[in-house]
């Protein structure tokens, strides 16, 4: 939490020590750099498995980065459960029928910290310089907690990975996203 | 009329309520101002988490997650501080202080601030040993081992996302005689998935012809089922939400469910971003013999408002609707259950006393249609002779509304699809007096009556049967159709539409689907003297042949009423007497021509004639209406022979008695005795089998018999 506090003072965000680099592995052990991205962006997904609201955006997750795979987007599942291991990871996955999208656990929270990620699920969008251009909710599917919509009205992260690829300024960079708190590890 | 509530009690202990009553809530509320230092889990947290989360939030049961350990709380600790202090959880939509419920599931003020300070605190654990005992929860059957246990023959499949789905399911019951329901107990396997369930039970095989039409087990819709009169028998047997406790209803009170019936139910589900499947289990409760009282339902407005004219205007962010109505007997009222779609917003209902002393009975602020519960009062309450009730809804058909179906908005019509609205507050009751039940009786005939005319006037029923909706007022088979069928097409809709669609709504006989059960108990009631339901069933008739004059039952009925009327009122002119006899025969004689096998067709003649011909006035022509009754009578004989052992006593005493009086009457005394001689073993016992006997005495027609079928209609 004080190197979120610092990290956003300073507005440096980039360059840092390995320990919050964003560098990491997925759950299959490969290396994961959800803030320095190959393509045009990466869009960080925070997720928690056993997050209601979270779960219930599984397929429109699948359907925007399946969507904008083939435009240079990539996607990064990132777990803040607070418990749960690469085989519940996969268990889920698989459940849920979310694929070709890297997964990783965030024990530490240190993504969660470095993206100022604090519900899930959100969404973080990092740009081809490693700049922040989004963070905040896939749509406005959630009135509020517990009061889900009958219709999407505002799909902001598209929205915003649209502008992306045009070039343009993302219209609303930063909105409130509906879901399950982050839980770090209590103060003692 | 649904009256799903009785059997839905609601999560959290009452008792626990108490416990709080008697001085925990204060001392939390200390604790919160005082900085919560002394605010911990085992002492504080934990007795409201197990008091009023754990019954759903744990594992195995229909909450996301649970809440059964320190960790589990804490690490939720953030999110139940969010959800309590909008008090969307525990889920309660009525306003607290505004009715005294049962099971009320709602935090105190102290609570939720108790909840809010430790979690700023750090959620500190505190003395275990303080903590206080897990509660213990049955894991089978709560109300015990159920009498009958009903499952859906196939899964269904929920998809991983999409809008809300409405399905219902049928399963056989295999009842071999008629029971009396005290309680529905419902399981469900995907328990995340099914947010809530209503029962009914319907005639055998009555949505035959729409089950599984389209590939999946059951057929969708939202409609309320078992209120449909096209398909009697049939009536509801409760209801489940999310987080409801299964209870029976009061004070030895039972639904009926007919012999042979089909179980019904219909379930909504969410989409929870996976593939479920969805297999319930029911465990159904039976009362050892009939009730002494039947359960009353008083709606407002009734029908789920189909007569108010609902017709809200796109962008609409106020639209109201009221209805009251003044008591005719004393009453007690058990429950409530309000009702509206995606758009209800406020639901008020009050009493106002015959003193002007006001009682509330339901206020809901912000309606959402996902926590369909209903309340049962603490205490009955206990409304005067002249109380009146008002109820008020409110709509929100702005695009400001989340829960708007339609986007942009899109003007609203009353309807029984997630996108049209309804609305209504519904009473379960019984008259405090059981003499005040005809009385009741007729009160409600008379709101049935006045809703339906109200329908057919604003042009509801004329839409909706041009729209072919399905469910209540429409046709859930072939041939059969609900209120809206049954009054036919409006001459101007029939005209914009001439060549209906064809497709399970559409009615495939012309002569139009049976009459409800209410139309014939005011109709048999008013043959036997009740001039008000003698009324009610000439008018009921007359509007139904008003939009399909060649509804046979309907013309059948219309015209053995107006025969008893003009029979009957020594007021009439004898011109006018003659005239209304005419047209009474003629109409009876249409109604056989169009439908010779409809067993209620013969019967309206058939039992009509026989009862007016031994004192009818010589200017007609009697022996060709004798012979007409009989006719009816041997007709009613063909049509029911393989099925005579499935009849009532009532139904087959007056079939075989009408069928040898008439032969007897007729001088046919081999035929009279062979009718007369069934009754002896096939109704052992009875008032019918004491006639019989006293006939073969003489042999010759015996006076009229004073236990005839009207008597036995008249309450």
């Amino acid at each position: 939490m004080r190197w979120g506090r610092v990290l956003s003072a300073t507005g440096v965000v980039m360059l840092l020590a390995a320990s919050v680099s964003g560098q990491t592995r997925d759950i299959d052990g490969r290396p994961l750099a959800p803030f320095t991205p190959a393509g045009k962006a990466n869009v960080i997904l925070f997720v928690q498995s056993d997050c209601p609201i979270s779960n219930s955006y599984a397929p429109e997750i699948q359907r925007i980065c399946k969507a904008y795979a083939s435009k240079g987007i990539s996607c990064a599942l990132v777990y803040e459960d607070v418990r749960v291991d690469a085989a519940g990871v996969r268990k889920h996955l698989s459940e849920y029928a979310l694929s070709g999208v890297p997964a990783t656990i965030d024990a530490s929270r240190a993504l969660a910290d470095r993206a100022k990620a604090t519900i899930t699920p959100q969404a973080v969008v990092v740009d081809a310089r490693g700049a922040i251009r989004y963070r905040g909710r896939i749509d406005n599917f959630y009135a509020s907690l517990g009061k889900p919509r009958q219709h999407v009205t505002e799909h902001d992260l598209t929205d915003a990975l649209d502008a992306i690829l045009a070039g343009k300024p993302v219209p609303k960079p930063e909105t409130d996203a509906v879901g399950c708190f982050i839980a770090r590890q209590p103060r003692r | 009329m649904r009256t799903r509530t009785i059997l839905t009690g609601l999560a959290a202990a009452a008792l626990v309520i108490g416990l709080l009553a008697r001085g925990e809530a204060p001392v939390q509320a200390q604790n919160a101002r005082a900085g919560a230092a002394a605010v911990t889990f085992a002492e504080t947290i934990a007795p409201i988490v197990y008091d009023h989360c754990v019954s759903c939030h744990r594992p195995g049961e229909a909450a996301p997650f649970s809440l059964i350990s320190y960790d589990d709380v804490r690490n939720r600790g953030q999110l139940i501080a969010a959800v309590t202090a909008r008090r969307y959880m525990p889920p309660w939509q009525a306003t607290h202080g505004y009715g005294e419920f049962e099971d009320e599931r709602r935090l105190t003020d102290a609570q939720i601030q108790a909840i809010a300070a430790w979690v700023k605190n750090g959620m500190p654990e505190g003395d275990r040993s303080k903590m206080p005992a897990m509660p213990q929860f049955t894991t089978g059957w709560r109300l015990g081992t159920p009498d009958l246990v009903l499952e859906m023959p196939k899964e269904f499949e929920v998809p991983a996302s999409g809008p809300d789905i409405f399905r219902n399911f049928v399963i056989p019951s295999g009842l071999l005689e008629d029971k009396w329901v005290r309680a529905v107990e419902f399981r469900p396997r995907a328990r995340t998935v099914v947010h809530h369930a209503l029962f009914a039970y319907v005639r055998a095989g009555a949505y035959a012809s729409i089950e599984g039409a389209d590939g999946q087990p059951g057929f969708r819709g939202l409609a309320p089922i078992g209120a449909n009169p096209a398909i009697s028998p049939a009536g509801p047997l409760g209801g489940w939400a999310v987080g409801a406790t299964p209870r029976f209803l009061p004070e030895g009170l039972a639904l009926p469910m007919s012999r042979g019936s089909d179980f019904v139910i219909q379930m909504h589900f969410h989409p929870t971003g996976k593939v479920e499947r969805e297999k319930s289990t029911v465990g159904i409760y039976f009362a050892d013999k009939a009730p002494d009282r039947m359960l009353r339902v008083l709606q407002l407005p009734g029908l789920f408002g189909i007569g108010q004219g609902i017709d809200i205007p796109a962008g609409e962010k106020n639209y109201v609707i009221s209805r009251s109505a003044t008591l005719p007997v004393d009453v007690k009222i058990f429950l409530t259950q309000p009702h509206a779609h995606y758009l209800g917003k406020e639901f008020k209902a009050t009493a106002t006393l015959p003193d002007g002393t006001e009682r509330p009975l339901l206020w809901i602020q912000d309606w959402d249609f996902n926590w369909q519960d209903g309340y049962n009062y603490k205490q009955p309450l206990m409304l005067p002779k002249g109380t009146r009730i008002d109820v008020r809804i409110t709509y929100d058909n702005s695009a400001s509304n989340p829960r708007n179906p339609s986007n942009p908005p899109k003007r609203v019509w009353w309807g029984e699809e997630s996108t049209d609205e309804m609305g209504s507050v519904s009473f379960g009751l019984i008259p405090v007096r059981k003499e005040d039940e005809p009385e009741w009786a007729q009160f409600a005939g008379q709101q049935l009556k006045g809703t339906l005319l109200a329908a057919g006037q604003n042009g509801t029923l004329q839409r909706l049967a041009a729209s072919q909706s399905r469910g209540l007022l429409a046709a859930p088979g072939a041939g059969r159709g609900g209120l809206a069928a049954l009054l036919g097409r409006g001459r101007g809709v029939a005209a914009a539409s001439d060549a209906p669609a064809a497709g399970p709504g559409a009615p495939s006989e012309p002569t139009g689907p049976s009459l409800p059960a209410q139309v014939m108990a005011d109709l048999f009631s008013g043959l036997g003297g009740n001039a008000g339901a003698l009324q009610r069933g000439l008018d009921v008739t007359a509007s139904v042949l008003a939009a399909n004059p060649n509804h046979a039952q309907a013309l059948a009925w219309h015209g053995a009423a107006t025969l008893y009327y003009s029979s009957t009122n020594p007021d009439l002119a004898a011109l006018d007497r003659i005239g209304l006899f005419q047209r009474a025969t003629k109409e009876m004689d249409s109604a056989v021509g169009i439908a010779p096998d409809d067993v209620r067709v013969r019967m309206a003649r058939g039992v009509v004639l026989r009862m007016l011909t031994p004192t009818m006035p010589r200017f007609g022509n009697v022996p060709g209406l004798i012979e007409n009754a009989r006719a009816d009578h041997q007709r009613m004989f063909d049509l029911q022979q393989g099925q005579l052992n499935t009849l009532s006593s009532h139904a087959l005493g007056e079939l075989l008695q009408g069928l040898a009086e008439l032969n007897s009457r007729q001088g046919k005394t081999a035929d009279a005795e062979k009718y007369y001689g069934m009754i002896p073993s096939m109704l052992q016992g009875t008032d019918y089998a004491a006639r019989a006997a006293e006939w073969m005495k003489t042999k010759q027609p015996l006076p009229q018999a004073q236990t005839n079928c009207i008597s036995c209609h008249m309450n």
